[in-house]
């Protein structure tokens, strides 16, 4: 078999995998734009003259920056610890992934075990009278932002923890015998080494949590419905598919218009660094 | 034995393809497949209905559960997969206006002479698109550890602000259909006017402690106490009480209840028409309801089905008491106007 063809043969996969996303969009946007073969604006001047519609679209990107941001705060030490690690790090991976191994909605009731206004917490603080009534640590936008870090977590430590792997140890002891604090050596060496993945696991934690449909369903209380909430409504209630996909597409523009500027910061970051490792 | 790995291949293609075709393979032949919910719902029809009908014809009945049978249906709109299907009466007006049902003659499932026609899903020429078997009622469910039933004798309790925080309450699409419906019959309307209902239901919305996407977590709300309170379902209360949680009461407050009928309806072009019509005048007879209701506490809708001295200990009385007390609104108008009251009611929460 000659080379190009061998090329070919291996790419076709991808290109079929590709062609029937690609296609899916097409039809995705093109459904909610047709209407009776003409080509009309008409969901989506419903959907942004709706303020609720307005206020939901809001609420869910915040939410997905807000879970994002949580989650970076927690994956990126999580993932330097790992990947510092000189124990069994395949253990400590197991842990992180562990989670994936139990259903989506098992999770989130979990957290209705512990939060809850019967739960453990709160019984803890009625009980030892430092509440007088119970709290309300879930049914709002905590309850959701906390859902979510913790099924998307796993995602961020292992998109930052990917790069983390492949940035020598000695880099980080060349700082600190030139002088570096471990502030300075983190600052300098580590973070811009390694925000390769913190971009990669911004952009799929974002992209996640602007979709989630089951965890602000059981964790969210009556004013966090997010848009992937609607669309799963209009989709399994309404069989409303064009409204469905306009709000679908909706959400991707929204989406795009955050994660590309990533994407391109991400490039020019990993050309500047490709760059100085050659220099 | 060794298997070469052509013959590993051929064996997973083969067992693969086998998994894939009983359903479309049952729904040409052999038994019928009733679509239906799943838990409790499945449990019933299985015992209740399909098992006694299969020993009495011989004709084998499958039920499936599914979480969404009218999505089903809908998927498969052209190609029925499925003979029957369980729905609530909404879902059955709207299948029927998008000409999704097959129809049948009175003739054809004569049994539905018993049942009172104001529960008939039915086409405008009058031919039957749904058997109606049983009715649940939407009432008050009260976690008397938590409140008392006397707190909620009325629906206008429910906005009460003295139950911020301690209330549950459904989604908006059910919210459309049941709370509004019921509340605006509370409010001295109907579901035609709905401005009364709407502020109470506005009124509600403050109280809940947070809005339930399923069933199982509304009756695990109920049963643990997060919520003193919610509108709820009949027949959810009686599984909760048959499971030992005696202390989750269901009122029927002052107002009434609403009256919810279900419905089995096939899908248009469904095989072996002759054999679901048979299925269905099964399911419109009296026995197989009153088997229903000593299992689930669903109330038949055959006017013949008699209740045992412990289904009117539970009910609180015969059938007919219990269906003089429950209110039974214009269904049809409600499935036509559901989009736009979800819109509404989308609207007012937003605002809170």
């Amino acid at each position: 078999m000659s080379r190009p063809l061998r090329i070919a043969v291996l790419l076709l996969p991808s290109a079929i995998l590709m062609g029937v996303f690609l296609f899916g969009l097409v039809r995705l946007i093109g459904s909610s734009l047709l209407i009776e073969g003409r080509l009309d604006f008409a969901y989506y001047d419903a959907i942004l003259s709706r303020a609720d519609y307005v206020a939901m679209l809001g609420r869910t990107l915040r939410t997905a920056a807000m879970t994002t941001f949580v989650c970076l705060v927690l994956g990126f030490p999580t993932a330097y610890f790992v990947a510092r690690y000189r124990g069994n790090r395949n253990f400590l991976l197991l842990l992180i992934i562990f989670p994936w191994l139990v259903s989506i909605v098992v999770r989130s009731y979990g957290w209705v075990v512990i939060l809850g206004p019967r739960g453990l917490i709160n019984s803890l603080l009625t009980w030892s009278g430092l509440a007088a009534r119970p709290l309300k640590l879930m049914y709002n936008d905590f309850g959701v932002i906390l859902g979510l870090a913790h099924v998307l977590l796993p995602f961020m430590i292992i998109a930052i923890l990917s790069v983390m792997m492949q940035i020598p140890r000695n880099l980080e002891e060349a700082s600190m015998s030139l002088g570096g604090r471990p502030g300075y050596s983190f600052r300098t060496v580590l973070l811009p080494l390694s925000l390769p993945g913190v971009l990669t696991g911004i952009t799929l934690v974002y992209l996640m949590a602007t979709g989630a449909i089951v965890t602000p369903l059981l964790l969210g209380g009556l004013g966090n419905t997010m848009l992937g909430t609607e669309i799963f409504q209009e989709v399994m209630h309404f069989f409303d598919y064009p409204k469905a996909a306009a709000l679908a597409t909706v959400l991707l523009v929204t989406a795009l218009a955050v994660v590309l500027p990533i994407q391109i910061l991400e490039r020019w970051l990993a050309r500047r660094l490709s760059d100085g490792g050659a220099a | 034995m060794t298997l070469t790995r052509r013959q590993t291949l051929a064996s997973a293609l083969g067992a693969t393809a086998a998994l894939s075709m009983p359903a479309r393979l049952f729904a040409q032949s052999g038994p019928i497949l009733h679509a239906s919910w799943g838990g409790g719902v499945g449990d019933t029809w299985t015992v209740a209905f399909a098992g006694p009908y299969t020993a009495d014809t011989g004709t084998a009945v499958r039920i499936v559960e599914l979480p969404n049978p009218e999505a089903q249906f809908r998927a498969h709109a052209g190609d029925p997969q499925y003979h029957t299907g369980i729905g609530t009466f909404v879902q059955g007006v709207n299948m029927m206006r998008d000409d999704m049902l097959e129809t049948f003659s009175l003739d054809e499932i004569p049994n539905m002479r018993n049942i009172d026609e104001k529960y008939w899903l039915k086409t405008e020429d009058g031919r039957i698109a749904g058997v109606t078997p049983y009715f649940a009622y939407y009432g008050i469910a009260v976690n008397t550890n938590e409140a008392s039933v006397e707190d909620f004798q009325s629906w206008k309790s429910v906005a009460d602000p003295k139950w911020k925080g301690r209330l549950g309450m459904t989604r908006p699409i059910y919210l459309s259909t049941y709370d509004l419906t019921i509340l605006a019959k509370a409010a001295g309307d109907d579901e035609y006017d709905t401005a009364g209902g709407m502020e109470l239901l506005k009124g509600m919305a403050r109280n809940v402690l947070n809005v339930s996407n399923s069933l199982a977590q509304q009756n695990t709300m109920l049963e643990r106490g997060e919520v003193a309170a919610m509108p709820f379902y009949s027949v959810r209360v009686w599984s909760l009480n048959e499971a030992g949680v005696d202390y989750v009461k269901i009122l029927i407050p002052e107002e009434g209840a609403l009256l919810l009928p279900y419905v089995i309806f096939a899908p248009k072009g469904v095989k072996d028409r002759g054999m679901v019509a048979d299925w269905l005048n099964h399911i419109a007879s009296a026995a197989p309801q009153e088997r229903g209701a000593a299992l689930s506490g669903y109330i038949p809708a055959n006017r013949d089905a008699v209740a045992t001295s412990e289904i009117k200990a539970k009910l609180g009385g015969e059938y007919d008491d219990l269906r003089a007390r429950l209110y039974q609104p214009d269904w049809g108008y409600i499935a036509e106007n559901q989009k736009d009251i979800v819109a509404a009611i989308d609207q007012m929460l937003a605002t809170l």
